[in-house]
């Protein structure tokens, strides 16, 4: 058994809660009943983002009437991945599972998503094909999203903005989790190495209280995506990745070289366009040499950390496991 | 946030009353059991604070083995700072005034007096204090000056009080003030912030004073109304979960109530102000401006500092880049005249390198904050319910959360009491290192 689960704990399903008082009580049931069915050893972790109803009243009463239970209470509210991650911290299960407290997501699903890592992946992310919500306010936006993260971070996953996932405890345990970083889990998981895959879960629409989310986060997601590209693809060799962003300018700088020598009879820079782009020529040489400094800075940095060694290493360690 | 509050004087009087008398009482019992519990010293007691205050009045005093009672850390219940930063400090009349309000109060105590690269009388005086109190007063002191976060930060490494009061050089509030903020600690605060109030400093420090709390109101949004004083009382937990360095020990209050400590402000007696008469000058307001730049930064962007520069940057690259977009289709487009290399062309392109020099700033910021994360944790727990350990402590705590749970008012009780389900939960072989969310020095 492993040691680090010396209870046996199979699954953890690790649950943030943020006024959830109506939903509580019937998720905690339906949890139940899909690991119940399970034949597997489980908890749930339900963590309290410092609920204003009365939330953790219904999951101290869940608390004393289901062994299963454990509650972590927040001092202070601190957001969804703060809870996972606190949950991530607490778990004792094998597997670690997150889902959401709005009842949206439908814990039936949890064990095809188990099935599915023991098929030998670390990390499954549910993907809600039909989704119960506003098209122009929530799927449009997830839709773009979705396929940004795919792209900059070549992670194929549909829907990574489902809370319902399924983690092998190598992973989490190696991933630092914050700032509303949930949503990058499996590719920043994948740039560690871990296998990713996704199931299609069910989605349902919400019954009691009402959504956390809205638009207005374009450009913070913007921004998290160009962190995320760089920290999946190229947090130990960030060099690289300050080297690729001068790439334009760079390609600017040559192709004006090269337009300079070829036609070295008549270059003029008394000329208005002949200053302008000797002055741009410079600013844009600056910011090249700029950046490379950056990046050697972000390669001290990353070094310094002693984070650069690891990730792929720690991944074998979970590979004959697996088989076993 | 939500859980800072505004104590008005009136109503914190009645609960130092009945919190004074019945402290003998309690005494014998709560005493044993803080022993019993030998807990390293790292992790005296910051959450049990009602049993450990209310013990060993007449007892330590009257005991008095003066040299031993400062090695057992579990004798000092507050500790006094006081950061001495002229050699004519009044560090004797500060002793005094705490010893005979702490000694009233039969609070165990030691007083650290800093010097912040300064001797001359008041350190002979601190040696004559030293010897008269007999390990009670401590006075340290650095070769060179310091500053006076530095001061504070050196006099809470060396403290073992549960309670830590800071007091600046001169009895500048009314010593009693200090029973009604230990009272206030007692009724459940986790900080008392101190409000000067009336102020008796001229009125000019009063307008520039009460200009910067205006500016933290709105700009941080701190409830409080003094964060200049520096006579406050905290426990000692705090501190251990807030990190602060450089000048940020003003903005402890707001620092504290964010992080979800209960913070209460209290209106204190002004007896006199030193020093700092009259305008305060540029230097000042330079240094506050800076201090408040890096508290909202790093209150706000801390673990996405992306999000700060790459917002700033971004505006400034599409100024810039604008501009001379703007530019060049007016001169290629509508022909039109006029130096294309004038100040518009400077400024957009120069805007624009700027612009994207700051975004790979936040870049770099991210790559700190991503090998950093494993140190940033970005939750701090105010108590876990376990599944194991039920049987254990089952009735207490559950009584605890409840309470708890209905009006946050003796949310501390429960905090305190999740000390004991960590070491329940340590017993039962459970703890894989994470108990000490809160015990981490």
């Amino acid at each position: 058994m492993d040691p680090r689960t010396p209870d046996g704990v199979k699954i953890s399903v690790v649950v943030p809660v943020f006024d959830e008082e109506q939903n509580l009580r019937i998720l905690h049931a339906e949890i139940a009943a899909a690991l119940g069915g399970m034949g597997v050893t489980w908890e749930v972790l339900f963590v309290d983002d410092r609920s204003r109803d009365g939330s953790l009243r219904v999951m101290l009463e869940l608390w004393r009437e289901d062994p299963h239970v454990r509650v972590i209470q927040f001092r202070a509210r601190s957001g969804q991945t703060a809870a996972m991650a606190a949950g991530f911290d607490q778990a004792r299960g094998e597997i670690v599972v997150t889902l959401d407290g709005d009842l949206q997501n439908d814990p039936a699903d949890i064990p095809a998503l188990v099935a599915e890592l023991e098929r030998g992946y670390d990390v499954v992310a549910g993907w809600r094909k039909s989704r119960h919500d506003g098209f122009v306010l929530r799927r449009l936006p997830s839709k773009i999203a979705n396929r940004l993260i795919a792209l900059v971070t070549g992670v194929r996953i549909h829907d990574t903005g489902c809370t319902l996932k399924a983690f092998r405890r190598e992973v989490v345990e190696k991933l630092p989790i914050y700032a509303e970083q949930h949503r990058f889990l499996p590719a920043m998981s994948a740039g560690g190495g871990a296998r990713v895959s996704e199931r299609v879960v069910n989605h349902r629409p919400r019954r009691f209280g009402r959504s956390k989310y809205g638009i207005g986060r374009a450009t913070r997601v913007l921004l998290d995506l160009l962190s995320i590209q760089m920290i999946s693809s190229f947090s130990h060799r960030p060099l690289q990745y300050f080297a690729l962003l001068t790439a334009p300018f760079v390609v600017g700088l040559t192709g004006y070289l090269t337009y300079l020598v070829w036609r070295a009879d008549n270059v003029d820079f008394d000329t208005q366009w002949g200053r302008v782009a000797l002055v741009s020529f410079i600013l844009l040489f600056m910011l090249c040499a700029y950046f490379l400094m950056l990046g050697l800075l972000a390669e001290l940095i990353v070094k310094a950390s002693g984070l650069h060694r690891p990730m792929s290493p720690r991944m074998l360690v979970s590979g004959p496991r697996r088989s076993a | 946030m939500t859980t800072s509050e505004t104590a008005p004087p009136g109503e914190q009087e009645p609960r130092r009353d009945a919190s004074v008398p019945p402290a003998p009482a309690a005494e014998g019992e709560t005493r044993a059991d803080g022993e019993s519990a030998a807990k390293p010293a790292s992790d005296s007691g910051p959450r049990e604070p009602k049993p450990k205050k209310q013990k060993a009045p007449k007892a330590a005093a009257g005991a008095k083995p003066a040299t031993s009672a400062p090695t057992d850390p579990n004798l000092i219940e507050v500790t006094v700072i006081v950061p001495v930063q002229t050699s004519d400090g009044r560090v004797r009349e500060v002793v005094e005034a705490m010893a005979s309000e702490l000694g009233r109060l039969g609070k165990s105590f030691e007083c650290i007096l800093v010097f912040d690269g300064v001797r001359g009388v008041a350190w002979e005086e601190a040696q004559k204090l030293a010897r008269e109190h007999e390990g009670r007063v401590l006075p340290i002191a650095f070769q060179q000056p310091a500053g006076e976060s530095t001061c504070l930060t050196a006099g809470f490494e060396r403290a073992r009080g549960a309670i830590i009061v800071t007091s600046p050089q001169y009895v500048q509030i009314d010593p009693y003030e200090l029973t009604r903020m230990l009272a206030a600690i007692d009724a459940g605060a986790d900080f008392v912030s101190p409000w000067r109030h009336p102020r008796i400093d001229p009125y000019l420090n009063r307008i520039q004073s009460s200009l910067f709390n205006w500016v933290m109101r709105k700009i941080i949004h701190s409830p409080f109304h003094d964060l200049n004083c520096y006579f406050r009382a905290f426990r000692r937990q705090v501190l251990e979960e807030v990190a602060i360095y450089g000048d940020q020990y003003r903005f402890l209050p707001a620092i504290a109530s964010r992080q979800g400590f209960k913070v209460v402000e209290l209106k204190v007696r002004h007896l006199k102000e030193w020093g700092g008469t009259g305008f305060f000058g540029i230097g000042v307001y330079a240094r506050r401006f800076l201090d408040i730049l890096g508290v909202v930064f790093l209150s706000k962007f801390t673990l996405k500092p992306l999000r700060f520069f790459g917002t700033l940057g971004g505006v400034f690259a599409l100024i810039g880049g604008g501009l001379c977009l703007t530019l060049f289709t007016n001169h290629v487009i509508l022909q039109e005249k006029g130096p294309l290399l004038g100040p518009i062309f400077m400024l957009g392109v120069l805007l624009f390198v700027l612009g994207v020099q700051i975004i790979g700033f936040g870049l770099v910021g991210e790559i700190i904050i991503y090998t950093q994360a494993r140190n940033l944790r970005e939750y701090r727990i105010e108590r876990i319910w376990e599944s194991g350990t039920k049987k254990h402590d089952d009735a207490r705590s559950d009584e605890h959360g409840r309470t708890g749970s209905d009006g946050g008012a003796t949310r501390l009780d429960a905090a305190g009491d999740e000390r004991g389900a960590g070491r329940g939960s340590d017993a039962a072989g459970r703890d894989r290192g994470r108990e000490e969310h809160r015990g981490d020095p």
